[in-house]
């Protein structure tokens, strides 16, 4: 196990750039995810790590080893690829035992690499695919061989490329279990690429969202939930995607455009923005509470009345569009108590989770000012009835 | 109502009808001048220049050709060409393979400046007409003592088939994702075992259509033996033609026998590696 | 043509039945009896994963493939022998198939042309005036956004004014937020003309969210028809509570047990959990299930399955643990809802709702009340 740190690099395919002047510094034994829709750079990330691509500019570190020059195989790292890349000619045995036999990864007796390939089929539940060739093999069973071949083997970082998008919904949900679990009881650096925000949030001790090739935000799962750098991040994170509602500053107060002025709250603490100043809301649909027609609002919340125009079943949920004035807010309710479309409904939202940005064009990012305040404490963890171990 | 659907036949209409005669009709057109060379081949002297299909079989031409008799008659060595024939263009796609693969394995996998203008400089030697470098070369050869040499021969005769082989070979490496090496990297292998194990065998099929078209092409060759051999190095190609005239008398029924013989090492080696063409033809039309 | 909508139809389905006949190959039932009554102005669902029959059905009704037996009626009109092209009838298919080189307008107009329509251009022009893409006209497909899209490819299904409008997996090349706008149009616009509907998906998700009335396909029959709050609250059998739902419902063995009037069912070496089941024997083995969004913390007083957190999972906008239960083979998943945080290790008793424990027979998957 390592450090790995990243500094500066730059790495350019003819014209196109890859990722451009990325800094990233990873924890020994950390589990770091990278998160970013297509073409933001994930994979390029992980390939200079590895040495697969070369850098324009900058260096790769780990355990403070430059690396700059040093050859892939010199690096002991291992890296699960998207495509799998498994070898077609030979069995699933054959490719768990590729790296334990290249004499780079250490030394291992016969009995040693049996051993190995067992734990790690048994852990992935493919220990009874080992005779087949990879063409014998569904999707989700490659990517499980691909992510056998590199937990084979011991290695300072793992590069994980996606190692969960080929799975179905219930596969990838359990593998997503098993290797939270594995990140939880090991000591593992690895360096974790996807695109899926809930699998970022779920297994990242720190995540860095990219976008473009470039890096907008690193931080904890919290820090990037609660503060998202920008409206790329808020809205890259949490499905449905979060309310974006512009704001005009009057008197001490955000007052929303469109909703008649409805949706008012006051100016968060610390932020110094002069009257008249446009500024966009943004609110998280499931940080939206549906209250009775005679509760009050508690004390820092915001409380808005609107009607439902659109109900949407989304299993044990419900999505709610609601339009306050001529502004639609999306939030999401329990069925067993939901809205019917056309009710008029109480919304309360606390203050804390409202957050503010600098204004800008639909579709266009901008950065964010302040609100959606972390909060001291995690909200009450509920007390178990017992602590096993 | 609807109905139960029956499985369909196929219906004769005027259309289908006249579509089958017509590929009868080609088929029949292309196949004749063989089949006209394969009865020649069996006629007698006194029976070659006749158009009868009514004649005597006999496979004494193929023992002319190939014996002392045959050179005697016509004062051409025809096993001793076949042989040579075999060595030159052999040794022509041996030399090609060994250089051939490396090259097509870079310039399949590594982009660099001038890369695309060195490969179509590359199958440009294609196009050019043999004749244009034949008088130089020969010229050459001449003053290196490398004219009616194996050695000769087989020089010649790579430049013809390196570039199939590289661009042949090319596009399979191409195909073939480089992710595979360098997760073999990341195993642990050098570059040069990642190639060898994980590249390599993957190409197989690549390589055995490339050396089979490759071997085509060197023993088809006619224009570089004739002026570059005299009687030590020279091909069947040349042999053959030699039949029609080389001692005063053309004997058709030689000439065919003789080419028949001749058509059999190329024959032979496409059946042997068959196996291998066909999985390598589709192998390389589906991008895994 | 005139200019007032056509008067949504009902579309009844009765008996269908497509069998594939291949030389030398056994017969393939592919759609085996399905009976099925749709009301004007409904949106159904058909969902069921690929190789359920739900595309033949569509095709049958769109006349795209030939019917093996039974009735398809649009009204109290038999249409199953009309060509496509008189069957009234509006088809959206998977891709947007629209033609790059043409704008929009060209685009919605050329199936008309093609056929011979006479005041294709006023038929444009309406049919863009009433989904409001006017503007969109005289763009080129690759200017347009995707769901800008999505209206251009459901206005040329629109075009004829047909009564009743199939829709070929509409949301599948979307990403995920892309197709929860384009979704929400979708149901917007359909809401707002009326017309008969039928959409095929293989994604719960957007099965339960956009129709009126779903049916769950498997094999070539309907599992179950019914409101998504019917099929997703009251699962027929293990089929159906299997497809839908996300994350999946835990299925797990069980006894069950009669206390008083109740019935309970006994799960692992000490967990019970109370059930709505009207009538049981005691002893019966059984296939229990239980969505991990109805499991909770059991009340003190109440029937609960002790289990231990093996994983925690926490994606803010809620968590899911997958807990250990002594005597039950592999684990069970509990989604704990936004705001509530729970830690590997803890030992949870787990309990839900009476009426979101489904209890199915062992053998048939068959639902027990």
């Amino acid at each position: 196990m390592a450090t790995l740190e990243i500094t500066g690099v730059t790495t350019r395919y003819g014209k196109v750039v890859g990722v451009e002047d990325l800094d990233l510094s990873v924890g020994d034994g950390e589990f770091f995810v990278v998160l970013g829709p297509s073409g933001a750079g994930k994979t390029t990330t992980l390939k200079s790590v590895a040495g697969l691509v070369d850098i324009d500019a900058g260096r790769v570190a780990i355990a403070g080893r430059d690396l700059t020059g040093v050859e892939p195989y010199h690096r002991n790292v291992a890296m699960a690829f998207e495509s799998y890349a498994l070898y077609p000619q030979k069995t699933v045995f054959e490719n768990l035992a590729s790296p334990l036999r290249s004499g780079r990864t250490g030394s291992y007796s016969k009995a040693d690499q049996e051993r190995r390939i067992e734990l790690v089929t048994t852990t992935l539940g493919i220990n009874h695919l080992l005779q087949r060739f990879p063409r014998e093999l569904s999707n989700g069973q490659r990517q499980r061989v691909a992510l056998g071949r590199v937990l084979v083997r011991p290695a300072d970082v793992y590069l994980l490329d996606e190692p969960l998008s080929h799975l179905d919904a219930k596969l990838r949900a359990a593998m997503r279990a098993e290797l939270k679990q594995l990140g939880e009881e090991s000591n593992t650096t690895a360096l974790y690429v996807t695109h899926d925000y809930q699998e970022a949030l779920d297994l990242g001790e720190r995540i860095a969202v990219l976008r473009h090739g470039r890096l907008v935000q690193v931080g904890t799962p919290e820090q990037i939930w609660r503060e998202p750098a920008d409206t790329f991040v808020a809205k890259a994170l949490g499905q449905p995607e979060i309310n974006l509602l512009d704001a005009v500053v009057d008197d001490g107060s955000l007052v929303g455009a469109g909703a008649g002025g409805a949706v008012a709250v006051p100016v968060p603490a610390g932020l110094d923005l002069a009257a008249g100043e446009r500024v966009r809301l943004g609110i998280r649909p499931r940080d939206i509470d549906r209250a009775g027609p005679d509760d009050r609002p508690a004390p820092g919340h915001l409380a808005v009345r609107g009607r439902v125009h659109l109900a949407e079943r989304l299993g044990r949920l419900v999505e709610l569009a609601v339009h306050v004035g001529d502004t639609e807010l999306i939030m999401v309710a329990s069925s067993d108590h939901a809205a019917e479309e056309g009710d008029l409904v109480d919304l309360h939202v606390d203050l804390a989770d409202v957050h503010v940005f600098a204004a800008g064009a639909p579709g266009e990012d901008t950065p964010r000012l302040g609100g959606g305040v972390p909060r001291q404490r995690r909200p009450a963890e509920e007390p178990a009835t017992g602590r096993a171990r | 109502m609807a109905t139960e659907i029956k499985p369909g036949r196929k219906r004769l209409t005027l259309g289908s009808v006249g579509a089958d005669l017509l590929l009868v009709f080609w088929f029949v057109f292309s196949l004749f001048p063989i089949a006209w060379m394969v009865l020649l081949a069996l006629k007698t002297d006194t029976e070659q220049t006749t158009t009868y299909f009514a004649f005597s079989p006999t496979f004494d031409n193929f023992g002319t050709v190939m014996s002392q008799r045959g050179t005697d008659l016509t004062s051409v060595d025809f096993a001793g060409a076949l042989v040579s024939s075999v060595l030159n263009c052999g040794g022509a796609v041996l030399v090609s393979l060994l250089i051939g693969i490396p090259a097509a394995y870079a310039a399949g996998r590594w982009k660099y400046r001038g890369s695309e203008d060195l490969m179509f400089q590359m199958l440009s030697f294609r196009f050019a007409p043999e004749l244009m470098v034949v008088v130089p070369l020969f010229v050459i050869y001449n003053q290196t003592g490398l004219f009616d040499t194996t050695y000769g021969m087989i020089w010649v005769l790579q430049l013809v088939t390196m570039p199939l082989v590289v661009w042949i070979l090319r596009s399979y490496f191409q195909d073939l994702s480089a992710e595979l090496e360098q997760a073999a990297l990341l195993d642990g292998y050098t570059r040069r075992r990642a190639f060898v194990m994980v590249a390599l065998p993957l190409v197989r099929p690549g390589i055995a259509a490339a050396a089979l078209l490759a071997f085509i092409f060197a023993w088809n060759n006619y224009v570089f033996p004739l002026i570059l051999t005299d009687s030590n190095a020279t091909t069947v190609t040349v042999a053959v033609t030699k039949f029609l005239g080389g001692g005063g008398q053309a004997y058709y029924n030689l000439t065919a026998a003789a080419a028949l013989i001749g058509a059999l090492p190329p024959l032979l080696l496409a059946l042997t590696i068959q196996r291998y063409l066909v999985r390598g033809l589709s192998f390389g039309a589906v991008k895994a | 043509m005139t200019t007032t909508t056509a008067e949504p139809a009902s579309l009844t389905l009765e008996n269908l039945r497509k069998t594939y006949v291949a030389r030398g190959r056994e017969p393939f039932e592919a759609v085996k009896g399905m009976d099925l009554k749709i009301r004007p102005g409904e949106l159904i669902a058909l969902l069921g994963p690929s190789g359920c029959g739900k595309t033949t059905t569509l095709r049958m009704i769109a006349g795209l493939e030939t019917v093996t037996a039974g009735n398809i009626k649009i009204g109290d009109r038999v249409v199953q022998d009309l060509p496509p092209g008189k069957r009234d009838i509006g088809v959206g298919f998977e891709s947007y198939a629209l033609y790059p080189p043409l704008s929009v307008r060209e685009n919605l107009a050329y199936g008309l042309k093609a056929r011979g329509v006479k005041g294709a251009r006023e038929m444009v022009g309406r049919i863009a005036e009433r989904l409001e893409m006017t503007e969109l006209l005289e763009l080129r497909p690759a200017s347009l956004s995707s769901g800008q899209k999505q209206r251009v490819a459901l206005a040329r299904a629109l075009i004829r004014n047909p009564r009743v409008l199939l829709l070929d997996e509409p949301l599948s090349h979307l990403d995920a937020a892309q197709r929860q706008r384009v979704r929400r149009e979708l149901k917007v616009l359909q809401r707002e003309f009326g017309y008969t509907t039928i959409v095929v998906t293989h994604d719960q998700l957007e099965a339960l969210s956009l129709a009126d009335r779903m049916a769950v396909m498997n094999a070539g029959v309907v599992e179950q028809f019914g409101t998504p709050d019917e099929i997703y609250d009251n699962p027929a059998n293990v089929f159906v509570a299997d497809f839908v739902g996300e994350p999946k419902i835990n299925l797990f063995e069980g006894t069950v047990e009669r206390r008083g009037g109740d019935v309970h069912v006994r799960v692992g070496r000490e967990g019970t959990l109370r059930t709505a089941v009207g009538d049981a024997d005691d002893g019966r083995p059984v296939t229990v299930g239980l969505r991990p969004q109805d499991a909770r913390p059991a009340a003190d007083d109440e029937a609960g399955v002790p289990a231990e957190v093996a994983v925690y999972e926490d994606f803010m906008e809620f968590g899911l643990a997958t807990v250990e239960v002594a005597g039950v083979d592999g684990r069970i998943v509990v989604q704990t809802p936004h705001g509530v945080h729970w830690r590997r290790g803890d030992i949870r008793r787990i309990a839900a709702r009476p009426d979101r424990v489904y209890l199915f027979d062992t053998d048939s998957g068959g639902r027990i009340r």
